[in-house]
């Protein structure tokens, strides 16, 4: 072997300039290849793990009540975030995610800005460096703090200690205006950015009255982005609702009384059989209140329009709710349901429930002996409507739409990846890696001519070296890898110099930096242009171009080792 | 004690629609430790019946027993092997390996045998480059060398592994007559001291001098058999 790597190397330094010629193209195939590589690498990475994480998570769990999508609300977080923990794998980090849109006004001038609420941690810091202002102290004192960007601050036309003023949507709907100091202006980093508007989360979240148990949506940061559709679907199956129930006493009647909610545009001719209204009755599946039982009506001595008035345990709150609900309806219940249910309509049950979550979860089949096939089921509304997983941006829109069409009180919860809140950012992913792909392929292409080439010339010239080597008795074999390891020298030895070039190609790159307009700037970081060298890549090039100058080195060095020796030795330059 | 044996070998080279008939039977003993000249004319069979005696070519039909094997039915690997342990050789145009120097290129076959240490084989080829008498040039490599200084390696080269048999085809054909001399009179100074068989081909009549054999041949054939001293 080390006979073969010295005839090899020598024979590499011999023929100096055609093999000059090729290590520099394989070296430039590795240098378009390497930088092409760190660059999407970088992109994804920049895309994929800060603007992702910084926008819409890999993954975001929201609820929606009444058709308000611009203000989600998790009522129950800590259900949420259990789940969350005992079904997701591979979480990096999970994050409120609260924002609010609206108009603010600076000196004399306003603008629509995205106002999220943020917690400063490292990651956040370093990528919005400060460019005025320092985070350091910028959440004491009195005011609401904002940290915006150099642009903005611009359009606002404020200065760090000015005030600025904004208007938005609290969660209950209400329009709400609140003060707002601007304590640091950061450098833009890219479009996306420079509409957002930071505040630490805390104020935010009392600004825009979430209690403390509650929290507008989850955003999910996972180890490995890429598997953010799979874990979602786990998610969406182990976030399946139960029915809604709402287990409650009423005075001056032992038994408890189940509250259920009907889904919204209930029709009772399904469950005819078991739910019969008198003939006379004014009712229709739009009829807010309650439906009881003859039964229950003569025991509480209530009739249609009278209130019935509950009371339940909190799960967020101590001591007892109190809350009643109009009756619309007196049915003939069957047998199968307990007289003591009542059925309320979606809007008035979810309107108790949402703000007021109980703490007891009973068996319905207590009150409901009905088959689970039977339609009566059907009618009763869950915790919670699950939106389906959708693939795609048109898809997920579509959802969202239908959701501010519907306007239902009753909670949807829905599980979005970036596949679909941040499909664009990732479809410019895959554009460059493909662009990378199809470089690659043209590069290998390139190569693997040259490497065949090279070699035929070089085995016909040193044929009849070939026939002394073999009349001395070397074997086949040794004669093929000598060729081999010739190549494979030359294809380490480029590999290596175009590795290193690269590396300083790109530091020189790096330097450059960027005017603010090119569109292409929330690829960069600190509009500069952002190379991600990864060691897996480096070595994979280098496998990739092995195996292709390897695989073209085979034929001819096969060739050479089968030259028979007499036949090599009359051979003629 | 024969150590090539060639019984009826003949040697056909398809050329175009015609063949050529390169060996037309040829009948051949040489007892071992002779030094044996090849003499014919151009085109008469001296290259290829050494061929065929060194294993580097196939005979189309008759035997060869090279130091009592039947080699007509061995491998690739077998052949290479045989050539590499008994056979050493010296060509007309010395065919050292340009990229080694002197003793690179006298160390070659005997790292090729993987039998000795790398401190033996160092000793063995320094020993025959002292031997040829070139060691002064021992680290140049073969472009920097003289006719004669490449032969001298090139029969290092093919002494070193102590083989049973050297062939040489037209040895000094590229030399001065005076370096023919040198280099035939130092070929016959390790025949005799040493015991291996010598065969050459040749067209010059003073190599005659040196042979105790002188086997003529045209078109294929041996003629005749001269035997000298
Ligand atoms: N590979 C081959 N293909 C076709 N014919 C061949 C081949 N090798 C040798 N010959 C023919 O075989 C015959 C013998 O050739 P060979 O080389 O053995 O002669 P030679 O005696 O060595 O001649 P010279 O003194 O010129 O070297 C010649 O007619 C030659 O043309
Ligand atoms: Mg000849």
């Amino acid at each position: 072997m080390k006979l073969i790597f010295l005839i090899s190397f020598r024979n590499l330094i011999r023929q100096k300039r055609r093999n000059i010629q090729l290590g520099i193209a394989i070296a430039f195939g590795i240098v378009i290849l390497t930088i092409a590589n760190a660059f999407s690498k970088g992109i994804t990475d920049n895309l994929l793990n800060r603007l992702i994480v910084f926008t819409s998570g890999h993954m975001k769990i929201s609820m929606i009540e009444s058709g308000r999508v611009m203000n989600p609300i998790i009522r129950d977080r800590a259900y949420v975030l259990k789940t969350i923990k005992s079904t997701v794998t591979g979480i990096s980090n999970i994050e409120e995610d609260l924002g609010a849109f609206g108009r603010m006004i600076g000196n004399g001038k306003g603008d629509y800005v995205f106002l999220a609420g943020v917690k400063l941690n490292d990651e956040f810091k370093s990528y919005f460096r400060a460019l005025e202002g320092s985070y350091e102290n910028y959440d004491k004192g009195a005011c609401n703090p904002v940290i915006i960007s150099e642009q903005k601050a611009k359009y606002l036309n404020v200065k760090i200690g000015d005030q600025v003023r904004m208007r938005f949507d609290n969660v209950n709907g209400q329009k709400q205006t609140a003060i707002f100091t601007v304590k640091v202006i950061i450098k833009s980093q890219n479009i996306f950015m420079d509409y957002a508007v930071f505040t630490p989360f805390k104020n935010l979240k009392q600004l825009m009255g979430y209690k403390k148990f509650e929290t507008a949506a989850l955003k999910i940061i996972l180890d490995d982005p890429r598997t953010a559709a799979e874990k979602a679907d786990l998610l969406h199956k182990a976030l399946e609702p139960d029915k809604a129930c709402i287990w409650s006493k009423t005075d001056k009647y032992s038994n408890n009384l189940l509250l259920v909610p009907f889904i919204k545009g209930v029709s009772l001719n399904a469950a005819g059989s078991l739910i019969k209204m008198p003939a006379d009755t004014e009712w229709d599946s739009d009829t807010k209140g309650a439906v009881i039982s003859s039964v229950l009506a003569d025991k509480l001595k209530l009739g249609v329009g009278d209130r019935i008035k509950f009371k339940y345990k909190q799960r967020y709150f101590s001591g007892l709710h109190h809350a009643d609900v109009k009756i619309s309806a007196i049915a003939l219940f069957n047998k199968k349901i307990s007289p003591d249910t009542v059925f309320v309509s979606n809007e008035s049950f979810f309107r108790i429930y949402n703000y007021f979550l109980p703490e007891d979860k009973v068996r319905l089949e207590d009150y409901i002996q009905a088959d689970h096939k039977d339609p009566v089921w059907d009618m009763i509304a869950s915790e919670w409507h699950l939106l389906k997983r959708t693939r795609n941006t048109d898809d997920f829109a579509k959802k969202f739409k239908d959701l501010m069409r519907d306007k239902k009180y009753q909670p949807s919860m829905d599980i979005a990846t970036m596949y679909e809140t941040a499909s664009e950012i990732i479809k410019m992913e895959y554009v460059f890696n493909l662009v990378t792909f199809l470089a690659a392929s043209v590069i290998f292409f390139i190569i693997m001519i040259g490497v065949l080439n090279s070699l035929r010339m070089t085995v016909r010239e040193r044929t009849r070296e070939i026939g002394t080597v073999r009349s001395i008795g070397m074997r086949r074999s040794d004669v093929k890898k000598v060729f081999m390891m010739e190549t494979f020298l030359l294809t380490v030895l480029s590999w290596l110099a175009g590795l290193i070039i690269s590396l300083i190609v790109m530091k020189l790159l790096t330097l450059i930096h960027f005017s603010y307009d090119n569109p292409l700037n929330m690829l960069m970081v600190d509009r500069r242009l952002y190379f991600v060298p990864t060691l897996w890549s480096v070595f994979r090039n280098l496998i990739i171009v092995f195996a292709f100058s390897m695989a073209t080195a085979f034929f001819p060095s096969s060739k050479a080792a089968s030259l028979k020796p007499s036949e090599a030795l009359r051979h003629t330059t | 004690m024969s150590i090539v044996l060639l019984k009826d070998v003949r040697k056909d080279y398809p050329l175009g629609k015609t063949t050529v008939h390169a060996l037309q039977g040829v009948e051949l003993d040489i007892s071992t430790g002779s030094f044996i000249s090849i003499v014919g004319p151009s085109g008469s069979g001296k290259t290829t019946l050494l061929n065929i005696i060194g294993c580097v070519d196939q005979a189309t039909t008759g035997s060869i027993t090279i130091d009592d094997q039947d080699v007509s039915r061995m491998t690739d690997n077998q052949l290479t092997d045989l050539r590499l342990f008994k056979i050493g050789f010296i060509f007309q145009s010395f065919n050292l390996i340009p990229v080694l120097n002197v003793l690179e290129n006298v160390e070659f076959p005997l790292l090729l045998m993987k039998k000795y240490t790398s401190k033996e084989i160092r000793k063995k080829a320094e020993e025959m480059i002292e031997h040829v008498r070139i060691t002064e040039q021992i680290s140049q490599r073969p472009s920097e060398l003289s006719g004669g200084q490449r032969q001298r390696v090139a029969i290092a080269r093919a002494l070193v592994t102590s083989p049973r048999i050297v062939l040489a085809d037209e040895p000094t054909a590229n030399l001065d007559s005076e370096t023919g001399a040198q280099i035939l009179s130092l070929m016959k100074r390790i025949n005799e001291q040493n015991n291996v068989t010598f065969i050459f081909s040749t067209h010059d009549p003073d190599v005659l001098k040196y042979a105790n054999d002188v086997i003529k041949i045209r078109d294929g054939k041996v003629i005749e058999r001269i035997k000298c001293q």
